[in-house]
């Protein structure tokens, strides 16, 4: 059947960037916290988690209070990718082109099961997805759901906060505090 | 009309009779279905749109004798749905396009070329409409040889000569058939 | 050397393969597939004349995840989530058209709150599609407001029904025979709550939204569809009632309990993006009104047959089982040989047929113009590349 199609593989993205201009590390560092404090995600919805995308940028859960909440339509305006959604086969080139157009430093967050592994839309003979956006382009945070709450995301967006800075930035929520 | 004998059948007595005659055949969802040769297709199409149908969807099955393509018809005005069956070869398909009746047909052929392979005649713009251009293989939704089933497997009791569309009977029947269960708004 | 720039090989498949007129002042543009107001990934390959669009083909398939296949691979009750993930906006229309299909084939009877139960939770998920579609649609139209005041309605709903379903979204709460959790007073009481706050809110919306000037300009006379035009590609839901078609089929081949309840159809013969929209804001009221009838008569009793199988194995067949979605008609032919999964599962995705009737309608229209009809389509990409 189909399984002559799982050989079919896509090119890895380019993650080379341009060398910063000054690089002194006092400098760097501040840098990095503002970077960490104003992240601009892309407006990138595949499927279902971009709903809960939404959620995350809306009012309850207000994505903004942690500085996240300009959401642009343009690669080359944002500096956060979020993988919403399944990657088919068609769509695979096109997101490694986002990505590719994308200004340096960039992350990305791989939001939801499809985005992670494939999800449930892996089966022997399946023919039209990636099995996982880390076989395409580079994942900094990996946010598990199907879909996942909008505190997931919340949760992933601190972890790149941390990534990037390498320090929490927000309290921890209260039952994971007692574990 | 024994469509009007049923409407004026309340609910309760509808349920009574349900239960004395155990062996009425349970609702399908199709008010009326034929098979139709390839040749005839279009003229039978053609009726329907004169008797104001519209498409649903043309579905199609992977089977023993060949392919399958179920043309689903509905109406707004009168409800009823109507379900053409045209019986393809595996290798030579000279089912038409009807995409110059209905030009909503466009989309599901190209569909049905995606998901099994089949070859409309006539149809402007055979390109894959839901596959990756690129897609290697043989077309996802055919089966297995061990997997494929016959007509007399899937539907047991079933008449499966195809219809005389010529047939007065059948412009009667379709221009009259509605869904037992619609309620008129007024 | 070619000169024709509108000839340039060097675009993907579909953009080698577009067919544009034969006149030589238009330019070709590539609408997608990563675009805001396509609401996902769709893309549209447009053939301009300045701001004006010549033609206009829809390309599909870029979430295309093989929902068809895989009801042959699973189980019937394997593939329960799955119809939540074709159109996660109104799931449970999804997962009721997939579980109505297994139902009539096997002639599996519901028992009578479960069908209550049913009506109003699908109910609560056609409002919860709608406000989404209608903050959607403003924010392509350049209205931010309206979608926050959209979420803020929606998170109440999402709360109550994830009570009962255990899930925000993607709900998987209908079983073969009944569902899958009992109601309680809680549900009750939270949703005669809601749907009285809901009420005050319209009138908000319609005061502050609706009656809106800028709006109106966007979408009155603009996208107008026929109702021929509706029946020739096969465009069912609040398109079709925008054109005056009173056509809905909870109405027409009524299902479940639908016939017991009084509601209206909402219909308007403008034709245009506004039909649709006004058709949108009523259906929410007329699903109130459902609901709260339908908690009114809730009756007693069981959520599930007791002689529901936990393993369903229709007998060899067919049968074409249709619900009414947020987005229109939704179907499910069902083909069985008898065995544990489905021989054939074709799904009719209402957004497929309403959108195939965009090349006709963007014809001769401004771009600005083409996105708000789109948005007026509700599309779900998901949902038609299934």
């Amino acid at each position: 059947m189909a399984q002559e199609n799982q050989g079919l593989t896509f090119p890895f993205a380019d993650t080379t960037t341009d060398e910063p201009i000054v690089d002194i590390a006092p400098v760097r560092k501040i840098l990095d916290i503002c970077r960490a404090m104003s992240l601009w995600p892309m407006t990138f919805g595949l499927a279902c988690c971009a709903i809960e995308m939404m959620g995350f940028g809306m009012a309850r859960f207000d994505s903004a209070r942690f500085g996240a909440e300009v959401f642009r339509p343009s690669p080359r305006q944002s500096d956060l990718m979020i993988v919403a959604g399944t990657i088919s086969r068609k769509m695979a080139p096109l997101v490694v082109r986002l990505y590719e157009q994308m200004p340096g430093p960039k992350w990305v967050i791989a939001m939801g099961n499809c985005a992670i592994s494939g999800g449930p839309f892996v089966y022997k003979d399946q023919y039209g997805i990636v099995e996982g956006v880390d076989t395409i382009i580079p994942v900094d945070v990996y946010v598990p759901g199907c879909p996942p709450r909008p505190e997931g995301l919340l949760e992933g967006l601190f972890h790149v906060q941390k990534k990037i800075t390498g320090k929490r930035w927000w309290p921890l929520p209260q039952t994971a505090e007692a574990n | 009309m024994s469509d009007q004998a049923e409407k004026s059948v309340t609910a309760p007595e509808k349920e009574e009779a349900a239960k004395t005659e155990e062996k009425v055949p349970l609702y399908t969802g199709y008010d009326l279905d034929y098979f139709v040769t390839p040749k005839d297709l279009i003229d039978a199409v053609r009726k329907l749109d004169q008797a104001g149908f519209f498409l649903e969807d043309i579905s199609c099955l992977d089977m023993k004798e060949g392919f399958q393509l179920v043309y689903h018809f509905d109406r707004f005005d009168q409800p009823g749905r109507v379900g053409l069956r045209v019986m393809q070869d595996r290798e030579n398909h000279d089912v038409p396009s009807i995409h110059h009746i209905y030009p909503g047909a466009d989309w599901h052929e190209r569909e049905c070329f995606d998901f099994f392979g089949i070859r409309f005649k006539g149809h402007p713009n055979l390109l894959p409409l839901l596959l990756d251009p690129d897609h290697q293989g043989p077309p996802p939704l055919i089966k297995d040889e061990s997997a494929r089933k016959s007509l007399e497997e899937l539907y047991p009791d079933r008449v499966t000569t195809p219809v005389n569309i010529e047939d007065e009977q059948f412009t009667r029947e379709i221009t009259n058939c509605s869904n037992p269960k619609y309620r008129n708004p007024s | 050397m070619n000169l024709d720039l509108r000839l340039d090989t060097s675009g993907d498949f579909y953009a080698q393969k577009f067919q544009p007129t034969k006149r030589e002042d238009t330019l070709i543009l590539n609408m997608g597939p990563q675009h805001p107001s396509t609401h996902g990934v769709l893309r549209i390959i447009l053939e301009i004349d300045g701001e004006y669009i010549v033609r206009a083909q829809p390309v599909l398939g870029y979430i295309h995840r093989m929902h068809e296949k895989m009801a042959e691979v699973m189980s019937y009750p394997q593939y329960l989530p799955n119809p939540a993930r074709t159109d996660y906006l109104h799931a449970l229309a999804w997962g009721w058209a997939h579980v109505g299909a297994v139902e009539r084939l096997m002639g599996l009877e519901v028992p009578e709150r479960a069908e209550f139960i049913r009506v109003i939770t699908c109910e609560l998920n056609r409002i919860n599609s709608h406000l989404l579609w209608w903050g959607a649609y403003l924010l392509d139209l350049g209205a931010f407001t309206p979608i926050m005041y959209a979420f803020d309605d929606r998170e109440i709903i999402m709360d109550i029904m994830q009570r009962v379903t255990g899930s925000r979204l993607t709900y998987c709460y209908y079983r073969f025979g009944g569902v899958s959790g009992d109601i309680d007073d809680r549900f009750v009481s939270e949703t005669r709550e809601q749907c009285a706050r809901m009420k005050e809110r319209f009138k908000m919306y319609k005061a502050l939204v609706t009656e809106n000037f800028i709006l109106r300009k966007r979408v009155e006379e603009i996208g107008e569809i026929s109702v021929d035009t509706c029946r020739r590609y096969g465009a069912t839901g609040p398109v079709l009632r925008g054109s005056g078609q009173e056509y809905d089929v909870r109405r027409a081949e009524p299902y479940s309990v639908y016939d017991r309840f009084d509601f209206n159809i909402p219909a308007y013969n403008d034709c245009d993006a506004m039909g649709r929209y006004l058709v949108r804001m009523d259906e929410m009221q007329e699903s109130i009104k459902i609901i709260e009838q339908a908690l009114d008569a809730l009756p007693e009793g069981d959520f599930i047959h007791p002689k529901a199988p936990k393993r369903a194995k229709p007998p060899a067949g067919d049968v074409y089982f249709a619900v009414e979605g947020a987005r229109g008609k939704i179907g499910m032919h069902l083909v069985s040989d008898g065995g544990k999964s489905a021989y054939r599962l074709k799904l009719r995705a209402p957004g497929f047929s309403n959108l195939s009737l965009f090349g006709e309608v963007s014809q001769g229209t401004l771009i600005s113009d083409a996105v708000s009809i789109l948005g007026s389509l509700d599309l779900v990409i998901p949902e038609i590349d299934r």
